[in-house]
C-alpha cells in the first residue's frame, strides 16, 4: 500500500510531461507501465490533457496580426540612423550660447590682464628713474619709489607703504610734493 | 494540436524563394548577423522581419498587452543590435534574441508588479486581432473565449512558469530551444515545465468548477 502510494507520487511529478508528450526514457515507461493499473493516476492524466488542450486551442488564437499593420523595422532603422550621428550635432542648439559665453570670458580674462599690465606699467614709470638717479640722488629726494633706493645699511627692501595704483597714477601727473611717499626709515 | 513552430523553420535552405527585400531567404542567421555588424541595414532588417511576429507572439501571450509588446520588441532588437559584437555567431541567434525579450518582458512584468495584467494598463483579455491568415473557424466565438480564459489563468502563474508555458504549449518551441532561450539545463526546463502545468490545471479546473471527486471519476 505504502509502495502504491509513493509510486503514485513519483508519477504525479512526471504526469504534467507525459500529457504533453514530452517524458522520454526508463521514465517515460516506468509511467506507462503504472498507469495500466492505477486508475486514479489515468484521471489525473486525463485532467491535465483537458487543461493541456484548452491551451493548446487558445495556442490556435493569433495574438498577434499576421501581418502586423506597422512592422518594427521603419522605427528601428530612424532609431538606428540616429545613433550613429555624429555626437556634436546633439549639441547644435548649444552651440552659439557656448561659443558667445567663451568669447565674453576670452574678452574679460584679456582686459583684466591688460589691466593688470597697465598698473604694472604704471609702476615701472614711476619708478623708471630710479635705476640710474636713486644711487646719485640724495636720501632725501622724495617722489622716488623707496623699493628702489638702496638700504643705506645693506641690500635687504625695507617695508614700505605704497599708495594705490590710482593714486599714483594720480600723482605721477602733478607736482612731486604732492605724492605721499614715506620717507625711508634712518638707522 | 497546433503545429510545433521552430523559430529555424522559415528558412528553407536551398529554395529559391526571397526575403521581403530581395535577400535569399537561405541566408543563415549567423551570416546575417556578420553583415549587420558590417553596418548592412539590410542584413539587420532581414532578421528583424524574420522574427519579429514571433517575438510579439511570445512577449504579448507573456504580458498581455499589445502595445507594451511591440515597444519591448522593438527595445529587445535595439538592444540586439548594439550587442551584435558581442554575439558569438557559433550559436544560434533566435535563443540569444528570445532570451533578450523574455527578460525585457520578465523585467516588465516585475515593474508592474507581476499582478494579472488585466489590473494593469491594457487590459488581460487576449484580443483576437482580425486580419489573421488562418483558416476561419465556423464559429470563432467559443475558441475566442476560451483563450480569453487561458490568458486569464496564465496571468495568474508566476512569470518564471508562465514563460514555460509560453515558450513551449503555446508557441511550440522544444525544451532543448526553451532551455537555450532561458538558460537552464534542459532537466530544470522539464521540472520547471512539469511544475508550471500542474499549476494550469489546478487553475482551469478551478474556474471551470471541476473538483477532484469529478476528476478521478
Amino acid at each position: 500500500m505504502l509502495a502504491h502510494a509513493y509510486a503514485c507520487r513519483w508519477v504525479r511529478l512526471r504526469l504534467p510531461l507525459a500529457a504533453g508528450d514530452d517524458l522520454v526514457g526508463p521514465d517515460r515507461r516506468w509511467v506507462e507501465r503504472h498507469l495500466a493499473r492505477c486508475e486514479e493516476c489515468r484521471g489525473r492524466l486525463e485532467s491535465l490533457r483537458a487543461a493541456l488542450g484548452a491551451l493548446q486551442t487558445a495556442a490556435a488564437e493569433p495574438p498577434v496580426a499576421e501581418s502586423p499593420a506597422a512592422p518594427i523595422w521603419p522605427e528601428l532603422q530612424r532609431q538606428i540612423r540616429e545613433s550613429r550621428r555624429p555626437a556634436p550635432t546633439r549639441w547644435a542648439g548649444l552651440a552659439l550660447p557656448i561659443a558667445a559665453a567663451l568669447a565674453v570670458t576670452a574678452g574679460v580674462a584679456w582686459s583684466a590682464r591688460l589691466d593688470r599690465r597697465l598698473h604694472r606699467g604704471a609702476t615701472a614709470r614711476l619708478a623708471a628713474p630710479a635705476p640710474a638717479a636713486a644711487p646719485a640722488r640724495p636720501p632725501a629726494t622724495r617722489g622716488i619709489s623707496p623699493r628702489h633706493r638702496e638700504a643705506p645699511g645693506g641690500d635687504e627692501p625695507r617695508p614700505i607703504a605704497l599708495d594705490t595704483p590710482t593714486k599714483r597714477r594720480r600723482g605721477a601727473s602733478s607736482s612731486p610734493a604732492d605724492r605721499r611717499v614715506v620717507p625711508p626709515a634712518i638707522h | 494540436m497546433p503545429e510545433r513552430i521552430s523559430p529555424s523553420r522559415n528558412v528553407s535552405r536551398g529554395a529559391a524563394v526571397n526575403e521581403p527585400d530581395g535577400r535569399p531567404l537561405d541566408a543563415g542567421d549567423a551570416r546575417l548577423v556578420e553583415l549587420a555588424r558590417g553596418g548592412d541595414d539590410d542584413a539587420f532588417a532581414t532578421l528583424v522581419g524574420r522574427y519579429e511576429r514571433k517575438l510579439q507572439r511570445v512577449l504579448v501571450r507573456l504580458i498581455g498587452d499589445h502595445e507594451l509588446a511591440r515597444d519591448l520588441a522593438q527595445e529587445t532588437f535595439w538592444q540586439v543590435y548594439r550587442r551584435l559584437d558581442r554575439f558569438d555567431t557559433a550559436r544560434r541567434f533566435g535563443p540569444w534574441l528570445f532570451r533578450v525579450g523574455i527578460n525585457l518582458a520578465l523585467d516588465a512584468l516585475r515593474h508592474r508588479g507581476g499582478g494579472p495584467a488585466g489590473l494593469g494598463h491594457g487590459g488581460g483579455s487576449l484580443e483576437v486581432v482580425p486580419g489573421g491568415l488562418e483558416v476561419p473557424d465556423p464559429d470563432p466565438r467559443p475558441r475566442a473565449e476560451l483563450a480569453q480564459e487561458v490568458r486569464f489563468i496564465l496571468d495568474r502563474i508566476p512569470p518564471p512558469y508562465r514563460t514555460m508555458l509560453v515558450l513551449r504549449d503555446l508557441e511550440g518551441f522544444s525544451t532543448a530551444e526553451v532551455a537555450a532561450i532561458v538558460g537552464r539545463r534542459e532537466a530544470t526546463v522539464r521540472w520547471r515545465l512539469a511544475r508550471a502545468r500542474e499549476m494550469f490545471r489546478e487553475h482551469w479546473e478551478r474556474r471551470e468548477g471541476i473538483s477532484p471527486g469529478e476528476r478521478s471519476r
